[in-house]
């Protein structure tokens, strides 16, 4: 009996010794597993990735008129805005895309329609130079006390109905434009006039899929060298 | 056959004042919908010794008309309205993207392509002429500014 008894214990110390190395070599697998998909994640798709630190510090714009990258990338604070399709806020809105941010209002004459009409060139431009990217176009009207998000889509769908149009409180559009440096300055006006001017920045600013602004491109927008340059970008930069 | 006709127009109606400068390239943006400002972009040439000065733009249809040039200072655009437009003797002056234009505030409605407006520029002598400009949808090459 206590022969059979040493036996049977023996078949269960081993059968514990060998779910304790199965677990052991599962775990081991497993936590291999994970940290394998852990690495395809961080660098994951094109549209999802976020940007290498280095190797944006190491871009040098062959033409700073053109592009002007930043040393390190600068976060776009979170905030929310309104479409016409709803609320969005940042940086969701920033998900899965490449971003090219500009800030200008409807009521703008000359510059926000010159502005807009090169982004509208560029962006066929850009999408067959670089197919793997999914290009976004985001106008942020700094004019909400005019521009209803009705009036602004309809606006942006005027020049690419790819474009999207937002707008928002005054503290939101300030939360996100103070730290691009994305400045505007409102004429002096008396309540109940509506024809009032708005001074405003006209760069467009690139922003990455995890919501940073990576690199500016300054007036005057000329889509055959702005293509030129991005396509460097991603090639030393993002791909 | 339709500009040589706008042309032949402005020939028409200018033809009265000798001393206003010579206007060409004459257009207006088409208006995105829901916009409520456009301009007048145009081109004046001024053959005399003396310097035509624009003092004033007008237009039917609209709430104001203004005088203005964009600017940019540090990557920010300004728009500055202006009293004058001067064209120097033997000189010329452009209104184009992102430098002089002639503002149209408020339309009563909309601006398309294929529209024409007449606009009347006054100058400081008092010669004035009526220039029928012919509304244009914008295209990348439209909008790039000469540097």
């Amino acid at each position: 009996m206590s022969h059979v008894r040493y036996e049977c214990r023996f078949l269960h110390v081993s059968l514990t010794l060998v779910r304790f190395l199965a677990v052991l070599a599962l775990g081991a697998f497993v936590s291999f597993g994970i940290s394998a998909c852990g690495d395809q994640n961080q660098r994951g798709s094109i549209n999802e990735r976020a940007v290498d630190i280095q190797r944006l510090s190491a871009f040098e714009s062959k033409d700073l008129l053109v592009m002007r990258s930043l040393k390190s990338p600068l976060s776009v604070p979170s905030a929310e805005f309104m479409t016409v399709n709803g609320l969005v806020s940042t940086p969701e809105l920033f998900k899965g895309h490449w971003t090219l941010f500009y800030i200008g209002y409807t009521f703008c004459p000359d510059v926000c329609p010159t502005e807009l009409t090169a982004l509208a060139g560029l962006l066929p431009r850009l999408q067959q130079s670089l197919p793997g990217v999914k290009w976004q176009v985001v106008f942020l009207s700094v004019d909400p006390e005019r521009d209803t998000p009705k009036r602004i889509n309809e606006y942006v769908h005027y020049f690419d109905k790819q474009f999207m149009g937002i707008s928002g409180t005054r503290s939101m559009i300030d939360k996100v434009t103070k730290p691009m440096k994305a400045g505007y300055r409102i004429s002096a006006h008396t309540p109940g006039d509506t024809s009032y001017e708005i001074d405003h920045d006209t760069a467009y600013r690139l922003i990455s899929p995890d919501g940073k602004m990576v690199a500016i491109l300054p007036s005057p927008h000329d889509p055959a060298a702005m293509d030129q340059a991005l396509v460097r970008f991603f090639k030393e930069v993002v791909q | 056959m339709k500009q040589v006709l706008v042309g032949s127009l402005f020939m028409a109606i200018s033809g009265g004042a000798f001393a206003a400068p010579v206007i060409s390239d004459a257009w207006i943006p088409e208006q995105p919908p829901g916009a409520m400002a456009s301009a007048v972009f145009l081109n004046m040439v001024n053959q005399t010794d003396k310097p035509e000065v624009l003092v004033k733009a007008e237009a039917p249809g609209f709430k104001l008309v203004q005088m203005h040039k964009s600017i940019e200072v540090n990557g920010m655009h300004k728009m500055i309205e202006q009293k004058e437009i001067v064209v120097p003797a033997h000189g010329e002056t452009r209104l184009a993207p992102g430098g002089y234009h002639i503002m149209l505030i408020q339309p009563e409605k909309r601006l398309q392509a294929g529209d024409s407006l007449p606009v009347t520029l006054t100058f400081a002598d008092g010669s004035h002429e009526t220039v029928s400009v012919p509304v244009k949808k914008r295209t990348a090459m439209s909008g790039m500014m000469k540097h």
